[in-house]
């Protein structure tokens, strides 16, 4: 583990912070284009998300949240810094070694569902199994136990068209965490729906973070969405600008894990970065 | 793996099959086209080689004249002599037999029953020079041909309209005034090479027909048959500088008379008909790789078209190999399934087309297999680009695509 994390001595013995974080962002830069023409999208990111934690991310578009996710997802690489994932710093993996940890350890939720049209639900949900290489039988059963955890296994055998928003995106989510992902990455899962369904979509998140210890990190622009995450992330300008811990009740306000990483940035090239304390309650009202 | 990989390129064909046929439909009409064309110029060419056949290979047909196409005005060149039979099969080595003909036609008469036919005086040797067997009864005896007996054989035609089938032997018919009594039955030969039924047709002794019908012993037609050892070639060559010698055609002068090889119509037609369809089945190949060129098209739309699904395939976890394999194994499964359908339509279409090109249905193996292996291998080639392309694309810019 390259992790960075803080450890304490418990009795004598030397035990990991809780919550370790599963994800590192370390001076993360990304640059498109070339030259004159070149746009620095990502500053210099820092951030550790802790494995089992519920993350929102928020940010004006262009702040660079989307391309974060998009490093987080395994689906683009940095252009500078180390993501360290798991212990596996994804820089250094080619295209098919990220394709092989999205398949083992990473679930997609997308805004606009992303199902395949004209494809029953279960086997939308089989389609990841189908990759990994499971058998048959196996494969229905872990699909079939996945639409049942969303609440649609009698809808398995419709396609699609023949399933409302809300479906949809169940679907969608029983799909990215049939394969008992890590990390399930959600961007914007409630943007194309009203905001009864939204609020099921994020139950069934909360639920799935709280009994199945899946991290979830999700993008969002509500207010409303972001405050059923344990920690706020906020983008501005290609970079954090503050990680807000939620205050839930039952919960202390320091057990919030993912946490920026202050103070690594002085004296390095962020120094000019706006890693400043976090804001008090914000509240989620960004 | 390539389990998974079959597995979900059959789905995709499967639920979409407006644009899976659309994909295939270049393969079926190319592979049906080159199957059907193919196979028929292979039909029409047996059947040329068959009434060929019919006509007897290795037999020199000899006429006065100039055979086809030449000559033309002057007087009429004089008919053969009666002993030019004998000079050439003494005196020309390679010849198994000659056979004079003399002919006429008339009606022939049996029990009410009338047929218009040719009658055809000739001697035994006629049987020697071609392979044409009696379906029942026998042949002239030298007393017979020598008396200018009045004795008949009888084709298959005329024997069907004369006696409805039953057996002529025995009997006794009349052709044009004269009565002669029937010896034998020919069996059935078909059709010549040029449309005329040789089975209508009533076969006398030479010297009967001269003597009752034509009033001369000249001659209209001499067949030569060649023995396989000889060269046709060598023989007709030898018999032309006989006949010019015997007909006083000296210097420069052209033959007044043509010597027409079977064998060297055969070659001929066969190889005008292997031309023929050579050209049609080129054709017919372009038509097959437009087919292909259609499929490469349509997966590339297809690929721009399926560009959010990719994503999604590839934010799933598949790695670049998958969907390249995807891709291409539903090009190949789409232009081997094009194939078969296509082979199947020509088996249809030939079905269809051989009895209005009178020939017979037939099932050539080999084009088969080539048309289908075509389509295959047109599968691999032009479905590789598109599924190479699907498997560069980006996630992201996939998943983004609208």
């Amino acid at each position: 583990m390259a992790s960075n994390a803080p450890a304490v001595h418990v009795a004598g013995q030397y035990v990991p912070a809780a919550g370790a974080p599963i994800i590192a962002l370390r001076q993360v830069i990304k640059t498109y284009g070339e030259g004159a023409t070149a746009f620095q999208a990502l500053k210099g990111i820092d951030l550790d998300i802790a494995q089992g934690d519920f993350v929102a991310v928020m940010g004006a578009s262009g702040s660079g949240k989307s391309t974060t996710m998009n490093i987080l997802g395994c689906l683009d690489v940095p252009s500078g810094g180390t993501f360290v994932f798991k212990g596996v710093h994804v820089e250094t993996l080619d295209r098919d070694q990220r394709a092989l940890l999205r398949r083992k350890y990473l679930g997609f939720v997308f805004q606009g569902f992303n199902l395949l049209a004209r494809t029953t639900a279960l086997e939308n949900v089989e389609l990841p199994l189908l990759y990994r290489g499971d058998a048959k039988k196996e494969r229905r059963a872990l699909a079939m136990a996945a639409l049942d955890k969303v609440g649609l296994a009698d809808w398995w055998d419709h396609t699609p068209a023949e399933l409302s928003g809300g479906q949809q995106q169940r679907v969608a989510i029983a799909r990215a965490i049939v394969t008992s992902p890590s990390v399930l990455l959600a961007d914007e899962p409630t943007g194309n729906l009203d905001s009864e369904r939204s609020i099921e979509i994020m139950e069934l998140l909360s639920g799935l973070n709280r009994d199945s210890g899946i991290t979830v990190i999700m993008v969002t622009h509500e207010p409303d969405m972001a405050a059923f995450a344990h920690t706020i992330v906020h983008f501005k300008d290609g970079l954090v600008e503050r990680v807000e811990a939620q205050h839930r009740p039952g919960e202390t306000p320091d057990e919030s894990p993912s946490r920026l990483r202050e103070g690594l940035g002085e004296g390095s090239a962020s120094s000019d970065s706006p890693t400043g304390t976090p804001l008090p309650q914000a509240g989620g009202e960004s | 793996m390539f389990g998974t990989t079959l597995l979900l390129a059959l789905r995709s064909i499967a639920r979409h099959k407006l644009r899976s046929f659309l994909t295939t439909l270049g393969i079926i009409i190319g592979v049906a086209a080159v199957v059907t064309m193919v196979t028929l110029g292979q039909a029409t060419t047996a059947a040329v080689q068959k009434s060929i056949a019919a006509l007897g290979t290795n037999i020199l047909q000899i006429r006065p004249g100039q055979g086809f196409g030449r000559g033309g005005g002057g007087p009429r060149p004089p008919d053969f002599k009666a002993d030019d039979p004998a000079a050439i099969r003494d005196q020309i080595a390679g010849v198994t037999a000659v056979a004079a003909q003399a002919g006429t036609t008339g009606t022939a008469i049996y029990e009410g029953a009338n047929w218009s036919t040719t009658v055809n005086g000739t001697t035994n040797a006629y049987f020697q020079v071609q392979p044409w067997p009696l379906a029942e009864g026998r042949i002239f005896t030298p007393a017979e041909e020598a008396a200018g007996k009045s004795i008949c054989i009888i084709g298959n035609t005329v024997n069907d309209n004369l006696y409805r089938g039953a057996s002529p032997l025995g009997t006794r018919l009349r052709i044009a005034g004269i009565s002669c009594d029937v010896i034998g039955l020919l069996s059935k030969r078909g059709q010549a090479g040029f449309g005329g039924d040789q089975d209508d047709v009533i076969i006398m002794p030479l010297k009967t027909v001269q003597r009752r019908f034509t009033g001369t012993t000249d001659l209209k037609l001499m067949l030569v048959g060649v023995d396989q050892a000889y060269s046709s070639a060598a023989v007709q060559s030898s018999i032309e500088d006989l006949l010019r010698e015997r007909r006083n055609i000296t210097g420069g002068k052209d033959d007044d008379f043509n010597i027409f090889d079977t064998a060297q119509i055969s070659a001929t037609l066969t190889q005008s008909t292997t031309l023929l369809t050579g050209i049609v089945t080129a054709v017919a190949a372009i038509s097959l790789i437009v087919g292909g060129i259609g499929i490469m098209n349509i997966m590339l739309v297809s690929v721009t078209e399926r560009t959010r699904e990719i994503g999604i395939r590839l934010a799933i976890g598949a790695v670049a190999n998958e969907v390249l394999m995807q891709f291409l194994v539903e090009a190949i499964a789409l232009s081997m399934l094009g194939g078969l359908i296509g082979l199947v339509v020509a088996q249809l279409a030939i079905l269809g087309l051989a009895p209005v090109m009178k020939v017979d249905f037939l099932f050539v193996p080999q084009i088969n297999l080539i048309a289908f292996g075509i389509s295959a291998v047109i599968g691999v080639v032009f479905g590789y680009f598109p599924a190479r392309r699907a498997a560069a694309l980006n996630p992201i810019d996939a998943l983004r695509h609208e």
